[in-house]
């Protein structure tokens, strides 16, 4: 019954962070395609209904002319429902696994529990990059175009006359440039990954993914409202800092990102480093 | 705290309480190096609970847990990839294939791991466990017997010095029941095995050595002849025909612990537990000197390892 088999090579590097590396790629295959195509069209779905709006509201309103641009009720509702559908997409990392008995699984080789936290925010990255960039991208020409008729003059002709203005020319209205949009799509991402780790976090502390979830839709609205509302000295100190920098950009008044980059990535460190500190106590 | 050499595994005074639920109250447990070991009790003995503290997923209430001489808790990866475990109902990630989590587990195991080795050692191991065909089969469409087999491939893939196997008999048909206890036969010359299981027939078949827990004790370890004890001191008798007298006048002698009897047929079967071994040249004459019956058979009793894990077990209905 016995097979011969040659051996396996032995085994190098047994640390804290020993199987990183596979948990990260096992991660990132739970995001990638599926997960972030329907974060991907979560983007589009709102961009359709943003035009929904429009059309409901008219071009010649006082609604747009305050707004500026489709850009803002886009964000606006864009960021609403990315932080919902990724923080329902992220309820399960950690809080799903213990609650299924993969953890145990997992734990029971040799990994290092710090691996396997760390894994879950890492996994997320290329999911959140893809889910975020791949509607933004579409969404930046896609307004561009539509700021420049109005619904009622839309003809093929008026079409393939804006469409081939370059983007970021005068003929976008209210646009911001093509690279402060690529800042706002960094912040947006960021926001979503300070929020994948809080759902980690919260998944090492509780076992019901129902708890995980409500809490952290809970606390990430809350952040979210706060950088809408742009409460100083609050903003300054959190993640919600990106938001209020990314409605302001959206406006053609880009804020600066360097500070709230840094403050996130720092917000992103330690909630990992905490969620690490719970999670090697977590029985399993 | 370390130690070097000495026993696979070592528990001392092992205590691991859940709430109110006292799971482990004092076990005490060693498993020798190259030994076939069954970890036997009733539900709700600790068996789990032992194994996962083993494992590094449970922290003790109190006590101490070694294996490979080194605390069990705090051991980390690098004991871990000495050990393959197979929990009690295994999970695995449901949209992943067999192959595919074989393969991911065997990087986990064998560090700067060659490719075309590891594909080796997985198309081994999934016909080896009687997975044959099925390696593109996502988890989620095997059955129960399935993902207990790949449980079972999993905690062989890194060759392991120590197999922690948590009931890997459950769920399978006679035949795979079978075809495990093969498994563990087989690996026995180079990895320790340490099981859990229900099924005492297997355990005698295989192992070398068994521990009995119950109430989240240890009630009983040793070699299976120990467990089993030394049958010269209980001898079973066949009479025919009508021995009047003969339980009253043997329940006297000092040398009698107990006579059980029971009629089978004509025959009446007469089961007596010597107190002194020694003595067994004496309980013969005894019979065969008995007027109104014949002794048509006599021998050592046979015992097997369900009758002593009744015995060792029974005192702890009640508790």
């Amino acid at each position: 019954m016995v097979t011969e088999v040659a051996p396996l090579q032995s085994i190098t590097g047994s640390g804290p962070w020993r199987g990183l590396i596979g948990l990260t790629g096992a991660e990132a295959r739970r995001w990638l395609p599926w997960r972030s195509l329907v974060l991907v069209g979560v983007g589009l779905g709102v961009l359709a209904l943003n035009f929904v709006i429009w059309r409901i509201a008219g071009a010649d309103t006082e609604v747009n002319f305050r707004l500026g641009s489709l850009m803002y009720p886009f964000f606006t509702l864009w960021a609403i429902a990315l932080t919902l559908a990724t923080a329902t997409a992220a309820q399960g990392a950690v809080a799903g696994e213990v609650d299924e008995g993969t953890a145990a699984w997992l734990m029971g080789m040799p990994i290092g529990r710090p691996a396997f936290i760390v894994s879950k925010v890492l996994g997320a990255i290329p999911g959140v990059l893809v889910a975020v960039f791949g509607a933004g991208l579409v969404a930046y020409p896609v307004l561009g175009y539509a700021s420049t008729f109005q619904i009622e003059n839309f003809t093929a002709n008026h079409v393939f006359e804006v469409a081939s203005r370059p983007i970021g020319s005068d003929g976008f209205v209210d646009l911001p440039s093509l690279s402060d949009y690529l800042g706002v799509l960094v912040r947006m991402s960021l926001f979503l990954l300070v929020l994948v780790g809080l759902m980690v976090l919260l998944g090492a502390i509780f076992r019901s993914t129902a708890i995980v979830l409500g809490l952290g839709v809970v606390l990430a609205v809350g952040l979210f409202m706060v950088g809408m509302v742009d409460i100083a000295g609050v903003v300054d100190v959190t993640p919600a800092g990106l938001i209020s920098g990314l409605l302001d950009s959206v406006q053609a008044e880009p804020a600066p990102l360097a500070g709230p980059v840094l403050i996130s990535v720092l917000w992103i460190l330690g909630l990992t480093g905490l969620a690490v500190v719970r999670f090697q106590r977590r029985e399993l | 705290m370390a130690k070097s050499g000495g026993p696979i595994i070592e528990v001392n005074g092992l205590y691991k309480r859940y709430g109110k639920v006292k799971a482990l109250r004092g076990m005490d447990l060693i498993v020798p190096r190259g030994t076939v070991f069954g970890f036997l009790g009733p539900n709700g003995a600790g068996k789990t609970t032992a194994m996962k503290i083993l494992m590094g997923l449970v922290s003790p209430t109190r006590g101490e847990a070694f294996l490979f001489g080194r605390d069990a808790f705090h051991a980390g990866p690098a004991v871990r990839s000495r050990i393959g475990y197979l929990p009690q109902d295994p999970e695995f990630h449901p949209d992943r294939t067999v192959r595919e989590i074989l393969k991911f587990a065997g990087r986990l195991y064998s560090g700067g791991w060659n490719p075309l080795v590891l594909r080796k050692r997985v198309d081994a191991l999934i016909e080896q466990v009687g997975l044959a065909g099925k390696g593109r089969r996502r988890v989620r469409a095997l059955s129960g017997g399935e993902r207990q087999r790949l449980g079972i491939a999993q905690a062989l893939i890194g060759e392991p010095e120590l197999l922690i196997l948590d009931e890997p008999s459950a769920g399978l048909d006679p035949r795979g029941r079978r075809e495990v206890i093969d498994l563990i036969d087989d690996v026995r010359q180079h990895t320790t095995v340490f099981y859990s299981t229900h099924i005492l027939d297997d355990v005698q078949r295989v192992s070398d050595a068994v521990a009995v827990v119950g109430g989240g004790r240890m009630l009983a370890q040793g070699s299976i002849g120990e467990i089993l004890g030394t049958p010269v001191g209980t001898y079973t008798a066949m009479l025919r025909g009508k021995p009047d007298g003969l339980r009253e006048r043997m329940v006297v002698e000092p040398w009698v612990a107990s006579i059980d009897t029971a009629k089978r047929g004509e025959l009446e079967e007469w089961t007596v537990r010597l107190a002194d071994a020694t003595a067994a040249g004496r309980l013969l004459p005894l019979l065969a000197n008995q007027k109104g019956c014949d002794v048509v058979e006599f021998h050592l009793s046979d015992r097997s390892l369900e009758d002593a894990y009744l015995e060792i077990v029974g005192g702890l209905h009640g508790e």
